[in-house]
């Protein structure tokens, strides 16, 4: 009951926002710190054991669950999903317009994200990930900015639906294969094992095109940087923290365990693609001349490499990879808070154009200066252990492709300091007033995270292996 | 029977309310006898399957559900399309010969006769010819009906020249008599002609490609409430008469069809989702919309051992999508226009009508959990594994799809603003509509 509690706060908030008028910004925010405690105590509650997992039959005839659990790597997301969603939601710094219609998608588009990261249930996994392009979709189309806002939107929304439609044609082939049809989770695993590895290899590729169009991966991101750089900053937040998670989580909890021997014989060219998108992101990002476009293409790279490492399908690769998905997150959120603190204040982005900041703005700098250390993968932060354990992982496929996704953490470096150095430093200090208590509550915080987890990151590893 | 009986009087009983004045009561007659119908349905529900009537129709449960069907998108499409009807000025006229059509819309369901099944036919066309043309000061109105005659007379007679070869060869109208010589003795080629020109009759009258030619101009020159009707009451009608055609008398003969119906349903598909994304009128982008999912109705024909589920959530799943949609379009087309700008900004002036006309579109579309995503995911499910290439022509057509559905979504909340100025029409029917697509499927494993 428990699992349900955390689907349905943020679902029946989100209704309830839709109708009301006033201080839409509290309710949402309490209802996630809600929904958070509620699952930190399922989870206790579980660890004593308790069942909060949910599982009723809706449609018999066609095996249809509406099914919630909450294991490890669930666990994981929904921590990662609130957390991130709070920091989202409270880093909105002006008045927004419709402030509750906008903070009511916010939370609908979180409760579908929560549904899918919890689903046991394959249609309900499919269903929750498709559903969540909905709110988005209108997130981006009302307070987004630009000229050719509608033609992005239209191309974002096709093309994340035209690869989701693949899973779908994927999971039904798997489904059909049954003797007993149904979605359960177990039981499709299962079902997909039993097919040949060329089937499996069908099946896998179904999946990746899904996956790969949300995560994104080359040669299917075409649509990110221009929906990133028009979308509403918080709409780029959910996005990029949370919302591309469901395709690298939707490999280690559906291309994983239901397609091993796919994967393992036909599906390489998943990783060499994965390795080329950190290659061509990482270039891409050092090319790039505003901050945002850069952390959007860093974004890309990042999870190229989280996609190669899990597709390598050993046990540290699962690992890191929902260890980094977690660290993106809140790297995600964080710096894009950055770029808001720095765009609201100086007007534009353009990194050529700043310089010295650091001399008026001492306390930000440094914040955000361990953030890039996190985003460059640099030890005693979040970023290295999953990076390390991805990397690893990549390396038991074939060291040349795990030494060449390395090549990203060295680009990395360069873009990133780059950035910093151009913004930060340098002889001709721009005006920067300092950072309000509340976006220096959000830096801290994610900068704690960050750390914490770089110094002592069996907390995380130990519920991600937590498998109850 | 008694049905059918409530059905056929329903009609002669609208005309004589006109001649006694009593115009107010048509439409409540009319709930009165959808209702009655269905309660029929609900007590036969179960019961051995009975032939009756000289072996000419058979409330077998198939009938029954497709009887309910279409009877609660008849009800759905009287409540929404109720003030429009009246705002004609002739509704007895027009009440009247809807009850007649809809009279053979109920018997395409239970026909187990083909001379039953052409009289279905006849009964569901002929009061359509008139109805088309009912604007009759418009030309294109005028066009419509025109073109809808011709064109469905000339499909009625191919069917009926094929029915008139298959009795040739098996000597028998009779379904069961059909079947059972299909069964037992050598194909006579003289079947395989009169199939063929029943497949062609019956995909004139559903309308898939390459017989489609007609429907566009014919739904968007008709009254915006007809076009309601015939897209959802009418096709729904054909198509299952079409299915119970097949799986009742033709099942030996679907190894040679199901390739001639797979590349009928591509066709469908490609040409229709193709045409539409290219309409700039609304009314005529949605024809478009209905032809392609008549593709997707046909393909129900091609899921092995018959399994009418997925066809009948598909009808009413659709049925409901469209006639919402219709409902929107008509208010919208009499007081701005019907062409894509007169959606401008639909959202500011009405965020209701939009709203509603959003969550018809997407569930067209088939974006889940609305009503279509799993109509579509019934037929896709069913086809995979036997014609997994088509389930992937769907896929990628249902992506065309989306992109025109979306169109009117982006116009309908972008920032331009169409100046005219616009009205609400009655809320109720539309949400209990959208309520309906969102829990549908909740209630599939009964459908």
């Amino acid at each position: 009951m428990i699992a349900l509690a955390i689907f349905s706060i943020p679902l029946l908030l989100s209704l309830l926002l839709f109708n009301s008028r006033s201080n839409s910004n509290k309710l949402a925010l309490t209802g996630l710190m809600t929904t958070l405690v509620v699952a930190i105590v399922g989870k206790v509650l579980q660890s004593y054991g308790h069942i909060i997992s949910l599982d009723v039959p809706l449609i018999d005839t066609i095996g249809f669950h509406f099914s919630l659990i909450l294991d490890g790597p669930a666990f994981v997301m929904v921590l990662l999903t609130l957390i991130a969603g709070i920091g989202i939601l409270y880093s909105i710094d002006k008045e927004i317009q419709n402030a509750n219609r906008f903070y009511a998608w916010s939370m609908m588009m979180i409760a579908a994200m929560l549904g899918a990261f919890m689903a046991a249930d394959a249609l309900m996994f499919y269903l929750c990930y498709e559903w969540a392009l909905i709110p988005i979709f209108f997130l981006i189309l009302k307070w987004g900015h630009g000229e050719h806002l509608s033609k992005i939107t239209m191309r974002f929304f096709l093309y994340t639906l035209f690869g989701s439609l693949f899973m779908m044609l994927s999971l039904l082939y798997v489904h059909q294969s049954m003797a007993h049809p149904t979605f359960e989770m177990n039981a499709m695993w299962e079902a997909g094992k039993a097919l040949t590895a060329g089937q499996q290899g069908w099946v896998f590729a179904g999946l990746f095109i899904a996956f790969a169009v949300k995560m994104p991966v080359f040669p299917f991101h075409s649509w990110q940087p221009s929906t990133y750089d028009h979308a509403p900053i918080q709409g780029t937040m959910l996005l990029a923290a949370i919302m591309l998670k469901m395709a690298t989580f939707g490999l280690v909890r559906w291309a994983l365990p239901m397609v091993p021997a796919g994967i393992e014989e036909h599906g390489q060219w998943a990783i060499y693609l994965s390795v080329i998108s950190v290659i061509y992101a990482s270039l891409m990002a050092l090319t790039q001349k505003r901050l945002k476009l850069m952390i959007a293409y860093s974004s890309v790279a990042h999870v190229g490499m989280i996609s190669a490492g899990v597709l390598s399908n050993t046990d540290q690769g699962t690992v890191g990879g929902l260890f980094e998905m977690f660290s993106h997150g809140i790297l995600a959120v964080a710096m894009f808070a950055v770029y808001q603190m720095i765009e609201s204040r100086v007007g534009h982005d353009r990194m050529n154009e700043m310089g010295g900041i650091r001399t008026s703005a001492p306390s930000f700098a440094f914040l955000f200066f361990i953030l890039v250390m996190g985003s460059v993968a640099l030890p005693f932060t979040s970023g290295f252990v999953g990076e390390f354990l991805l990397l690893q992982s990549l390396s038991n496929t074939g060291l040349g492709l795990a030494a060449l996704a390395g090549l990203s953490v060295i680009l990395g470096a360069a873009y990133m300091l780059r950035g910093f150095q151009k913004m930060m430093l340098g002889g001709k200090a721009i005006a920067f007033s300092a950072l309000s208590s509340k976006e220096t509550m959000i830096l801290s915080i994610a900068v704690i995270i960050v750390i914490a987890l770089g110094i002592y990151p069996n907390i995380l590893i130990q519920l991600i292996q937590n498998i109850l | 029977m008694i049905i059918l009986l409530i059905s056929a009087l329903l009609g002669v009983a609208l005309l004589a309310l006109e001649i006694f004045k009593l115009r107010s009561w048509m439409m409540p007659l009319m709930l009165i006898s959808f209702m009655a119908i269905l309660a029929g349905t609900a007590i036969q529900w179960g019961l051995a399957e009975n032939i009756m009537n000289q072996n000419m129709i058979s409330m077998d449960a198939f009938a029954l559900k497709g009887i309910s069907i279409l009877t609660i998108l008849a009800a759905f499409w009287l409540v929404t399309q109720h003030k429009n009807i009246q705002a004609t000025g002739n509704s007895s006229d027009l009440y009247a010969l809807i009850a007649f059509s809809f009279c053979g819309a109920l018997l395409m369901t239970n026909f187990t006769n083909l001379v039953m099944l052409f009289l279905a036919i006849e009964i569901l066309s002929i009061p359509l010819y008139v109805l088309a043309a009912s604007k009759r000061g418009d030309q294109l109105s005028n066009e419509s009906g025109f073109k809808y005659f011709l064109l469905g007379s000339v499909a009625s007679s191919i069917l009926l020249f094929g029915i008139a070869l298959i009795y040739g060869a098996t000597a028998s109208f009779d379904l069961y008599t059909i079947h059972h010589f299909m069964a037992t003795q050598n194909t006579h080629p003289w079947i395989m002609v009169g199939l063929v020109m029943m497949l062609v009759g019956f995909a004139f009258k559903i309308s898939a490609a390459p017989f489609h030619f007609w429907a566009p101009d014919v739904y968007q020159g008709a009254p915006t409430p007809i076009t309601g009707w015939m897209a959802t009451v009418v096709k729904g009608a054909a198509i299952i008469g079409m299915f119970r055609l097949f799986a009742g008398a033709f099942e030996g003969a679907m190894s040679t069809f199901a390739g001639i119906i797979a590349i009928m349903v591509t066709l469908t598909l490609i040409i229709a989702n193709g045409m539409a994304t290219l309409q700039h009128n609304v009314k005529r982008m949605l024809a478009f919309s209905g032809i392609s999912h008549a593709g997707f109705l046909l393909s129900t024909l091609l899921i092995p051992g018959f399994a009418s589920q997925a066809l009948m959530f598909y009808i009413l799943g659709y049925g409901i999508a469209s006639l919402i949609a219709f409902t929107i379009m008509q208010n919208v087309g009499s007081q701005i226009g019907e062409e894509l700008h007169a959606f401008e900004g639909l959202a500011k002036k009405s965020p209701f009508s939009a709203a509603m006309m959003t969550i018809a579109l997407l569930s067209m579309a088939g974006i889940p959990p609305l009503a279509g995503f799993f109509g579509k995911y019934y037929i896709i499910s069913g086809l995979m594994g036997h014609y997994t290439w088509l389930t992937i022509i769907m896929v990628l057509t249902s992506v065309v799809g989306m992109y025109y559905y979306l169109k009117v979504i982006f116009v309908m909340y972008g920032k331009s603003e169409n100046g005219a100025s616009y009205t609400e029409n009655g809320k109720l029917y539309p949400i209990l509509g959208a309520i309906a697509l969102l829990t549908l499927f909740a209630f599939s494993a009964f459908i």
